[in-house]
């Protein structure tokens, strides 16, 4: 089907269901002719239109959301701030892991000089990287879940990701990310959706709404130095 | 004229503006029916969806515009304006002083008001369906914007008016002499088939990108057209009861 054919179908539709409607409440106003005065009808349209306008005002003094769209500025700090860390990433460093970003800690104990790691779902895109730490005791693991901002259409939605599943097994460290999770948005906007698409409003604009990149979240896995780790999917990468 | 009674053109106009809007105030009721229920319909979806993908990650925007509500008002036009055309509707025009061409400017006019309150009405829907949403949606509830700008809103009322406009000129048509009948399903048989037949050819992205006010303008400029031709057309009819 053409563009064209899907335009005029799904106008026809909305169409068919008006004349559906009308025709029905003609056939019912015949019946309820005695009731729907004129008076009647100028009160109904009248109380309509006044519970809209205190929907708006309630709306308007009540209604606030406890989402926030970032500004502009926002953007541009939290883009330097990602930039910033992939390029830390890249140059080994551990710098960018600090205790702001961290959202939860696993600590759990493992026999002999190496720790063995397994990954479910390898291909969830999580960044997994090791570092050594002097303060950790012989035979503990900590593992840290580093969340940075994920931004998409101008919102942080970086508190809906769901954290993986860390548990030692057999002597071996399972990282499991969980499986595919959804979140739903309801966004007011009053305007013309169709003028705004078409204007393309938000591509038009210096900088982005969405900044999401896969290095959004890092999980750590920390041992005592000299502990070897390993790693047969070929998936972590270490810090320094 | 049904009477001998000596009045201007301007008072036949007026008394029956004043009549007609009173007589068919049940097509608001019925407006605000059909908002109720396609607001009720895309409650929970909205006019609009987006969706993103990353990692084991989707997230899903409903997108609540005023698209819907207007497609609703606009098609609510259009089929009330064809009505007002209609035999039944004639016959209320014997019931007080009229000729053709008062009542096709009556016509008019109530048309224009009631495209006024049909705005209002929509909005009022809007904004249920958004105080709905809110109580029952707080926590993934996103405002962008909630207030309507003017220019949002004079291109809701002329969008309105230009389909009441298109309907009424259809409804003319088909009461007109023979020649201009005939004339009006050939057009109406290329505006329906051309863009299957030639999809290319429509192409309404450099009227959607004016600014609002041009956009509106532009509108009621084939408004205006449509009603010249509705009042051209009520003058050359007989009037008859047919």
């Amino acid at each position: 089907m053409t563009n064209i054919t899907v335009l005029l179908l799904s106008l026809l539709i909305p169409i068919l269901l008006v004349i559906v409607v009308l025709f029905v409440l003609r056939k019912v106003s015949n019946k309820t002719k005695n009731f729907w005065t004129l008076k009647h009808l100028s009160i109904g349209i009248t109380a309509y239109i006044a519970v809209g306008l205190f929907a708006l005002l309630y709306l308007s003094f009540f209604g606030d959301s406890s989402i926030q769209v970032l500004s502009k500025s926002e953007l541009k700090k939290i883009e330097k701030n990602i930039e910033s860390i992939q390029k830390y990433d890249q140059e080994y460093n551990s710098s960018f892991l600090t205790d702001n970003y961290k959202k939860k800690t696993w600590e759990t104990d493992f026999l002999g000089g190496a720790l063995p790691v397994i990954i479910n779902n390898a291909d969830s895109n999580l960044n997994i990287r090791h570092l050594n730490n002097d303060n950790i005791p012989a035979g503990k693991v900590l593992v840290t879940y580093y969340q940075f901002p994920a931004i998409i259409d101008g919102i942080d939605i970086s508190d809906k990701i769901s954290l993986p599943n860390v548990y030692m097994s057999q002597n071996q460290l399972w990282i499991e990310a969980l499986s595919r999770n959804e979140v739903n948005f309801h966004r007011i906007k009053a305007s013309l959706g169709i003028l705004d698409f078409n204007r393309k409003v938000d591509l038009d604009d210096d900088y982005p709404s969405t900044i999401f990149y896969l290095s959004s979240n890092f999980i750590v896995i920390e041992t005592p130095r000299g502990t070897d780790i390993e790693d047969s999917q070929g998936v972590i990468q270490y810090l320094r | 004229m049904q009477s001998l009674t000596n009045m201007s053109f301007k008072t036949i106009v007026k008394k029956q503006v004043k009549w007609k809007a009173k007589l068919y105030s049940s097509a608001l009721s019925s407006l605000i029916i059909l908002q109720v229920i396609f607001g009720a319909l895309l409650f929970s979806s909205g006019s609009a969806s987006s969706g993103h993908g990353r990692g084991n990650l989707n997230v899903q925007f409903s997108i609540y515009s005023l698209d819907m509500f207007l497609i609703i008002s606009a098609l609510w036009a259009f089929i009330i304006a064809i009505l007002f055309t209609t035999k039944s509707y004639r016959i209320d025009d014997l019931s007080i002083i009229s000729s053709r061409t008062s009542s096709a400017i009556a016509n008019i006019l109530v048309l224009i008001l009631y495209s006024f309150i049909a705005v209002l009405i929509m909005l009022a829907s809007y904004y249920i369906q958004i105080f709905g949403l809110s109580l029952m949606e707080k926590d993934s509830l996103i405002i962008d914007k909630l207030i309507i700008t003017p220019s949002i809103f004079i291109v809701c009322i002329s969008s309105i008016c230009l389909f009441g406009a298109i309907g009424l000129l259809f409804g003319y048509c088909f009461q007109g002499p023979s020649i201009i009948k005939i004339s009006s399903i050939v057009l109406l048989a290329i505006v329906i088939i051309s863009p299957i037949i030639f999809p290319d050819f429509v192409n309404l992205q450099p009227f959607i990108q004016l600014p609002d006010l041009l956009l509106s303008g532009f509108y009621v400029i084939v408004s205006i057209l449509c009603f010249t031709l509705c009042i051209w057309i009520a003058d050359k009819s007989e009037v008859s009861r047919k």
